[in-house]
């Protein structure tokens, strides 16, 4: 990220026009689920209170930190000081890792104590925009480990800018889309 | 001014809205209000300097400003009319 000048109207990737459509899904979805919540706020309350809001906040924390690191990365590699990219995205990497190892210690426990897709509608929302959000985490994490292969073999030659602000951009989408649904589902009690 | 918009600056400041939109978890009405604002202002942060729309025509500015915007309205404005 240098001076902004220097920077003015840089070409926009091509995965910026699939990133917008898969957000606009994503608005559907809480548009969906807010809908569904006017018909039983306080069950959806009642629900919301049973999340481990501890967990939510440590994995908000967790990709917080991990699109730092993949924002470091690109400058980086911007820079061509592969050292430090390959540095920066195995940073991301392990902390990605944590993301997921929380997410599952958090649906352990809640099919632990019973609370399942099928208790109510509340989680029913739960596990199935959670889970289509670790879908897109996954793919998220299969391109930063991708990355950091290629920055560690040296395939670097051509392209590889594109390629890792490309992968970047989805990374930081993979936050985008976190940061409003642990407002919507873990942080919203009832009027 | 870099310094600021660096993306450590960014990270910190993403780190300061987490912790004033948890400090009303749970709550209705103004208190829900205070977390989708804080969501809405790291939404903006992301995709402003993470994913670099300063950089972007305005065109790109204005379609994903309106996609974060869209999504703290909506899930505000349904909110307040539960």
């Amino acid at each position: 990220m240098g001076d902004a000048a220097s920077h003015r109207h840089r070409p926009v990737p091509g995965i910026l026009t699939f990133i917008a459509a898969d957000t606009a899904n994503f608005i559907l979805f809480f548009g969906y689920f807010m809908v569904e919540r006017l018909h039983q706020p306080a069950l959806f309350a009642r629900s919301a209170a049973q999340l481990h809001i501890q967990l939510g906040l440590l994995n908000t924390v967790i990709l917080i930190t991990s699109g730092w690191l993949v924002a470091l990365a690109v400058e980086a590699a911007r820079a061509a000081e592969m050292a430090q990219v390959r540095r920066r995205l195995l940073g991301a990497i392990g902390l990605g890792l944590c993301f997921a190892i929380v997410k599952a210690i958090e649906y352990g426990v809640k099919i632990a104590d019973g609370l399942t897709p099928q208790t109510d509608a509340f989680f029913t929302f739960y596990y199935v925009f959670t889970g289509v959000h670790l879908l897109h985490y996954a793919i998220g994490m299969a391109l930063l480990v991708a990355t950091a292969v290629m920055a560690r073999t040296g395939r670097t030659d051509t392209g590889f800018t594109g390629w890792i602000e490309s992968c970047a951009l989805f990374w930081h989408m993979v936050d985008l889309l976190w940061v409003f649904l642990f407002a919507m589902l873990y942080l919203q009690g009832a009027r | 001014m870099k310094a600021l918009r660096g993306p450590t600056a960014i990270w910190a400041l993403l780190m300061l809205a987490t912790v004033a939109g948890f400090g009303t978890a749970r709550a209705g009405g103004w208190g829900f209000a205070v977390v989708i604002l804080a969501a809405t202002f790291k939404a903006h942060l992301i995709v402003r300097h993470y994913m670099e729309l300063r950089f972007a025509p305005p065109a790109w500015r204005l379609v994903f400003d309106g996609l974060v915007g869209l999504s703290g309205a909506i899930i505000l404005g349904l909110h307040v009319l539960a």
